[in-house]
Order: C-alpha cells, then structure tokens, then sequence
C-alpha cells in the first residue's frame, strides 16, 4: 500500500464543504416534516404511498451499493477498483433505512391491504400482519448486520496503521491495528462477507418485493418479482455511483484515480444491464401476456393499458431501457462526464418512475405528483445524500488500503476492448 | 505440479499441436464404442420412424417426453460455450482463456445434437422442413404465434453464430498448425481453413476488433436462445409451467449444466494430454465459482416456484407442486434438488474447488440433475394438469432411451473427432497471459 497516496486521499476528505451536508439535512428534514404533517392531517393516503415508494427505492439503492462492491470483491475485479467506495457510501443509508422501515409500519392501515382485510388459507398465514412485520424487520437486521461488519471491515483494510492521525468513526475503525498481517486476514474475512450480503440481499429484498409491492394487489402473483426489484435497484445503484463518483471526482480532485476508462467500463456495464432489466421486464411480461389469465392481466392492464398509467409506463421503459441503451452506444458518451452523469440520472428516475408504476396503480386510481409528493421525495433524497456525504467526510473516498487498488491511473489491463 | 510455470511460446505450439499427432490405441478404442452407440440409436430412430411414433413411451396426457427432455438438455449444455467465450471474454476474466476452445466446440456440438430432438420428435420427421417459413405449393404457413416456431428461429440462429464464432477464434490457430504440418491433404484443409492468415499487425488489428464485436452481438443470444426453450414451457397455462422467472431461471440452470459438461470434458483431456499447466487449478476454481452462483439462482428459482404456488392460493397451482414433491415422479423431483442444489454446496470451500477429482464427481452429479430438471418440468407438469380425468403416468420406452444415449455418444462422437484434428486450446490466447519471450530472462512476471 503506498502511504503517500493515502495520506493525500485522507486529506481530501475535508474539502467536502460542510454547507452541502448542511443544506442536505435541510432538504430532508423540509420533505420528512412535510411527511409528517400531511400523515397527521387531512391526506394521510398519499403521504404514506410516498413514503412506501421512496423507502423502497431508496433502500434499494442504498444496500445495491454495497452490493456492487461485494461484487467487485468476489468477482476480484479490478476495472472498477476505485468506485467501490463511492458505491459502499451509498450504504450509508442503510442504518437509517430500518428505522424508516419501522415507521413504515405505522402506516400500514392506508398502504398495506392486509392489515385491514382478512384473506382466507393460505394467505392469512403469509399476510399476517407480526409475521410480516417479524420476517422483513428481522431479516433487514440481519442483513444490516453483515453488512455493517463488510464496511467495517473494508473500512479498516484502508485506514489500518494511521488510526492516530483521526478522529471519530474512522478512529474507532481504525483502532487496534495489529500491522500488515491483519490486512491479509481482513482480506479472508471480506471473502466471506461479501457473499453472504449478497444472498441476504437476493432474499430480503425479494420479501420486500413480496411483501410492500407484489402483495399490494393480493390476488396478483409473480415468480419473476423479487429479482425484478432487486435487479433493478442494482442498476439504479449503478447509476448513482456514477453520479456520485463524478461530482466527487470534481470536488475531491480525484481525476487520478477515476479516469476516463473507469467510466468507459461502468458506462458500458450500465448499458449492459439495461439491456438485462428489459429482459427481465419483458421475461414478466410476455408469459402474462401470452397466456392470458384473468387474475394475472388484470394487473398488467391496469399499468400497460389503461390510462392515467400507460403513458408513465412507457416513459419508464424509455427511460430505463431504451434512451440509456442508445445514448450509452458511442464511446464519447460514456468518458465525457456531464453527459454521462446525464444519462444516469435519466436511468435512476426511470427506476423510481417503475416503483410508482408497480406500487402506486394498486393503492390508487390517478397519477398524483404535487408539491408534497415532490416535497416527500426530496426529503429522501436529501437524507440520502446527508448519509453519503458525512461517510465520505469520514473515510477516504478511494480504496486505498485494497490489494487490488493499482494506484494512480493504472488498474485493469490494457486489452483489445478499450479501444471500443 | 507445483513447480513455476515454464510455459513458452514455443512450447505452447508444440503442446497444443502434438494433441492433433496420429490417433493411438486409446483415442481409437473410445471412438469405436462411441461409433456403436450412435448406430444403435440410429437403430432406434429407424424403428420408430418405420414402426411409429407409438414405440416411445408416450401416453395419454404426456405427449411431450424424454425427446424434448434431451432437447433442452442438449440447448443448456450448449450455453457455457458462449458464455466462456463471449461474456467471460467482455469481463476479461482470464480463467476463460485454456477452456473457452473446448466450451466452444462443445456449444457447437450441443446444437448439432439438440437440433436432432425435434425431428426425432416429429411424427413424420421426413417433413421437418415445414417448420420453415417460406412461400409454397402446399399454402402451408408457419404459426409464428407458436413459441415452438421461435424455437427453430432462436436455435438455428445460436447455432449459426456460435459456429461462426467458433471458427473465427480457430483462424490463427489452424495458421499455426498449417505452419506445422507437412502431410500434402491435411497442409491443404488446414490452408484452405486458416484463409490465408499471415499474422501480420494489419490482420490482428481487425481480428482482434471482430471477436469483440462478435462477443457483444453473442452475449444476447446466450440469454435469448435458453429464454425462448423455457418459454415452450411457460407460455402454456399449464400449472407448474406457467410462471414468469422460467426464463432467467432456465438461463442460468443452462449455464449451470453447461459448466458441468465442461468440467467433465476438461478433466479427462487435461489428464490424458497433460495440459495441467494450461488448463489450471485457478480456472477451475473460477468454473467452480460460476457453478456455486448458477447453482444458487436455480435454487432460488426452485423455492420461489414452490413458495408462489402455495401463496397464490390457486388449488391447481398448489396441487401441481405438492404432486411434484410428494406423488409417482417425487424420486426425480429430489434427484434434481439434491444435485443441484446440495451437491455443489461443498464448492463453497477452497479445498472442494481445487481438487480435481471431488470436482468431477459433482460435475456428473449435474449433467444428472440438469437432465432430470427438465424431465421434472415436462413430464411432471403434463401428468397432471387441470382435469383429474385427464391424468397418467409416463414412464420411457427403450427406444426413448436409445436414442438418449446414441444422442450422448452423437456427441461425443463430434468432440473426439474435434480434439484430433482442431486445437483444443486456443494457442493465441494462450499467449496473451504468457510473457513475452526476451533473451536472458525468464518467467520473470509476477503479475
């Protein structure tokens, strides 16, 4: 590991400007009073359908982030090496995101139909409201859990040996370091984190889908629809990294690290599973379609055919499939930064468009955004962004303690396929 | 063979090339008994085309049975071969480059062998031709609504593609062996094959672009080819068929069955050739890996179908799953759970993935499970569909079985022909991870 860069990596932590945290908080603390006041007052409907929508998909941003840098590690990648922190950081809403998913169930009375009506066998057992509650909040903790030791962890192989230097978290992180031997045993351990936050991943979020969208429409059914969430939260992951990483990149002064071919790679992953989400809406779809049966096109009609919510279907698959697809085709457009960060931030909101089509046509009639749902989202967002940023405030923003980090401007070899 | 690699570009041209020396005693003592099972499944195709289509085991509601089985067993077997060659290759993962060669000839020689099923399955296989759609005298028209029409369309294009890309990766390759041969007929196949490569900067330059343009446009197919196969399936409203994760989930159990294969041909070809130093412990590992992850999704898919089923609150839904598990077939359903999902469970441990040996037997122990994976979904499902006055049992003919194992022999029959004269190991690439030979220093790259 070189100590130079580390040192120059921990020291650009500060030039985060606390105003932006601030301002964050701001904005999260405007949309959740928002939040609270309209769920108090005279529209507790929409209020809760918002929050149930954002919570989802943030939190799937959220946990995907850290996902993506579990996959990087298992699949020893090194293309990407240096955006893994930036997509850890995402996960830094996650501690929060189960509060927000206790609170979510104070709601339920005007967002989950089960907690009001009885279904008859088998239902009742599965849509019981304390196992509902019991399955999804124990398996988010223990979810949160292994993916707390998994930052933790990689946290500590970056910052072991200067732990002197810092102070709070990153201190406490770094502290009782025992010397380049734990680097490696901490190598063993991310190794066997990291596939574990994967099939929690896999399986809590598929209750979630189950559970806070699927069964929304209780007489609907989907064996696609847990890894059409899950997936598409990975790519919405994806999507933010880039963001991120580029605003970063700009304050941080980091162009060392995440050069042109770190976006030329991610840009062509996104475009990749862009293609792979059409697949795997289409996949959904088609068997619907084709068979025909009363109780499953139902749901399907009501988002593809009818009216209010055809038109935002089809910008949903616009804007997570076909626009990114085709704009992400020539080179120009996957190193040059805004242009870039454009077409991901069209591919991140298509993919909270696609939870207000699934989510939203179950719970009511008419597409409503006005100022309190705009408000509502904000206020996520601006929490979200609070977390990142104080996690980036906090530890360095480039893995510079990973053995695979190849340092300045280097990383992943050469081949044939960077001339594409 | 613990001692450093001392690969050369030299010796991986003489290694390789010695693999296409004479055929021994050995080679020829398994190609005769291979020879014998294609005849005698020849021999049952004859019997049923002459006596018909009775002699299989079909019977009343099960009309689809161990032919389609094959069939999509052959199409998953086919699948790690682009996906080792193409999709591996976009991720650059190096663990691909000793067996991407023998992945692709085996994609090759899997369609070749998928594509018999049908016909044999036709009741008057002389007119598989009406399954193309061309302008006729007979003012026959294909149903293109049909997910089985898909099918000629999706697998005869995989077929087309992964051929050609099988044979644009072998062009430097055959120029290497034509540089070597000096017997007059097999210098000229080999010159007419390797289309006059020179290996001049110019050539490599659009080879090089070609082969990733190829492995982009391949990649799609490797999930469209297995998605159309699943939708045969879940189109029907059939319980236990139709269901929407048929088409990833038969993706990966492809891609599961096709790495399976792959290590069952490896093994014995690294053994007998003594290409241990090119076919290694790490690209075994990382097969492995793929192994534990496919073999997850498929477990995944397992438990979801079940959960669904029984959630849905649908009796036919429900009563199709708890027949699988519990009525006549439930030894097949467990079969394929047990493979599946819990063999390959000890692949978690590094020891388990290193150990050649423990890795062949859970290799078969998939082609096993796979194969009964899709009986399970086809024979299963159709025993006992809507109405109870419509069920029965199906159980194979010996002719079925015939042809099952003359289909088996069918390819390897292509495969043991393809390593005698064709290098099994791609030379080129092999080069790419070697060191470039420089006067006085060697094996200097400790990467």
């Amino acid at each position: 590991m070189d100590e130079q860069i580390r040192d120059e990596i921990l020291a650009k932590r500060s030039l985060i400007p606390s105003s932006a945290i601030y301002v964050f908080l701001i904005i999260g603390i405007i949309g959740f009073a928002t939040f609270v006041i309209q769920a108090m007052g005279s529209n507790p409907n929409a209020a809760w359908q918002m929050f149930l929508l954002n919570f989802l998909f943030w939190t799937g941003i959220a946990q995907a982030g850290i996902v993506f840098s579990c996959i990087l590690r298992i699949t020893n990648a090194r293309w990407a090496r240096s955006l893994l922190r930036v997509s850890e950081g995402l996960g830094a809403f996650t501690p929060l995101a189960l509060i927000l998913l206790l609170v979510l169930f104070l709601g339920r009375d005007y967002i989950l139909p089960y907690a009001t009506e009885h279904y008859h066998h088998p239902k009742d057992v599965w849509l019981n409201m304390k196992f509902v509650f019991g399955r999804n909040v124990i398996g988010f903790i223990v979810l949160l859990i292994v993916s707390m030791f998994y930052l933790y962890y990689s946290l500590r192989q970056d910052l072991g040996g200067v732990g002197t230097k810092l102070s709070g978290i990153s201190a406490w992180v770094a502290s009782g370091w025992s010397g380049e031997d734990e680097r490696k045993r901490i190598w063993v351990k991310l190794g066997k984190f990291a596939p574990a936050v994967l099939i929690l991943y896999a399986l809590v979020f598929s209750f979630f889908a189950w559970d806070f969208m699927m069964s929304l429409d209780p007489h609907w059914f989907s064996t696609l629809f847990g890894p059409y969430y899950f997936m598409g939260s990975f790519i919405a992951a994806l999507g933010t990294t880039i963001i991120l990483s580029v605003l970063l990149r700009k304050r941080l002064g980091l162009e060392d690290y995440l050069d042109d071919k770190k976006y030329h790679d991610i840009g062509k992953m996104l475009q990749g599973f862009s293609l792979f989400w059409v697949y795997l809406f289409f996949s959904q779809l088609l068997p619907i379609w084709y068979a025909n049966m009363p109780e499953e096109t139902g749901f399907v009609i009501t988002r593809v055919k009818d009216e209010p919510f055809r038109t935002l279907s089809w910008v949903v698959l616009t804007s997570c499939f076909i626009f990114p697809f085709a704009a992400l085709m020539p080179r120009t457009n996957k190193i040059v930064k805004p242009i870039l960060v454009f077409i991901a931030a069209v591919s991140v909101t298509g993919f909270w468009l696609d939870k207000y089509v699934v989510i939203i046509p179950s719970l009511s009639d008419s597409i409503n955004i006005g100022i309190i749902q705009i408000l509502i989202t904000l206020g996520f967002l601006g929490t979200f962004m609070f977390m990142f940023l104080l996690f980036m405030r906090a530890f360095p923003s480039i893995p510079v303690g990973d053995p695979f980090f190849g340092g300045k401007s280097s990383g992943g070899h050469p081949t044939e396929t960077d001339m594409v | 063979m613990s001692e450093q690699s001392t690969l050369t570009y030299a010796r991986v041209n003489e290694d390789v090339i010695r693999m296409l020396d004479k055929p021994t005693v050995k080679w020829l003592a398994l190609f005769i008994p291979t020879l014998g099972f294609v005849g005698f499944g020849l021999f049952c195709f004859i019997h049923q085309v002459y006596t018909g289509l009775g002699v299989a085991g079909y019977r009343h509601p099960v009309f689809w049975g161990v032919y389609i089985t094959d069939f999509v067993f052959w199409v998953g077997i086919a699948h790690s071969g682009t996906l080792i060659s193409a999709i591996l290759f976009l991720f650059r993962a190096n663990f691909r480059m000793s067996i991407y060669r023998i992945a692709e000839g085996m994609t090759v020689f899997a369609v070749l062998t998928a594509g018999l099923f049908p016909i044999i399955h036709l009741g008057r296989p002389w007119n598989f031709y009406w399954l193309f759609p061309y302008p006729n005298q007979r003012e026959l028209w294909v149903n293109f609504k049909s997910p089985l029409l898909w099918d000629v369309f999706a697998v005869s294009t995989y077929l087309t593609v992964s051929s050609l890309f099988f044979f644009v990766g072998l062009i430097p390759d055959i120029a290497a062996v034509r540089d070597r041969v000096t017997e007059a007929p097999r210098k000229f196949v080999y010159s007419v094959l390797s289309l006059g490569w020179k290996g001049s900067n110019w050539e490599w330059l659009h080879y090089t672009r070609a082969y990733l343009f190829f492995a982009a446009f391949a990649t799609p197919l490797v999930l469209s080819v297995h998605s159309v196969v699943s939708w045969d399936f879940a189109m029907s409203n059939l319980p236990g068929w139709h269901t929407t994760i048929f088409a990833p989930y038969f993706v990966a159990g492809a891609i599961f069955s096709g790495l399976g294969m792959v290590i069952t041909l490896t093994v014995p070809i690294r053994k007998i050739f003594h290409l241990e130093e090119y076919i290694t412990l790490d690209n075994y590992d990382g097969m492995a890996k793929l192994i534990i992850l496919t073999s997850l999704i498929v477990g995944y898919a397992y438990g979801v179908e079940f959960f669904l089923a029984w959630y849905s609150g649908s009796p036919y839904e429900w009563g199709q799953f708890y027949y699988r598990a519990t009525g006549e077939y439930a030894i097949f359903y467990w079969i394929m759970v047990v493979c599946n999902v819990v063999i390959p469970i000890p692949l978690w441990f590094k020891a388990v993935r290193r150990n050649i040996k423990v890795l062949f037997i859970i290799s078969i122990f998939i082609n096993i499970g796979m194969w009964f994976e899709r009986f399970n979904i086809i024979v299963i499902s159709l025993s006992q569909g809507f109405d109870p006055a419509a069920w029965g049992i199906y159980m194979p003919s010996w002719v079925e079985i015939g042809i099952t194992v003359g289909s088996f022999a069918w390819f390897f029959m292509f495969f043991l022909i393809f390593i005698k004269t064709l290098p099994a190991v791609s030379i080129a690439e092999m080069k790419e991870i070697l060191p470039v030979p420089n006067k006085g220093i060697k094996g200097d790259h400790a990467g």
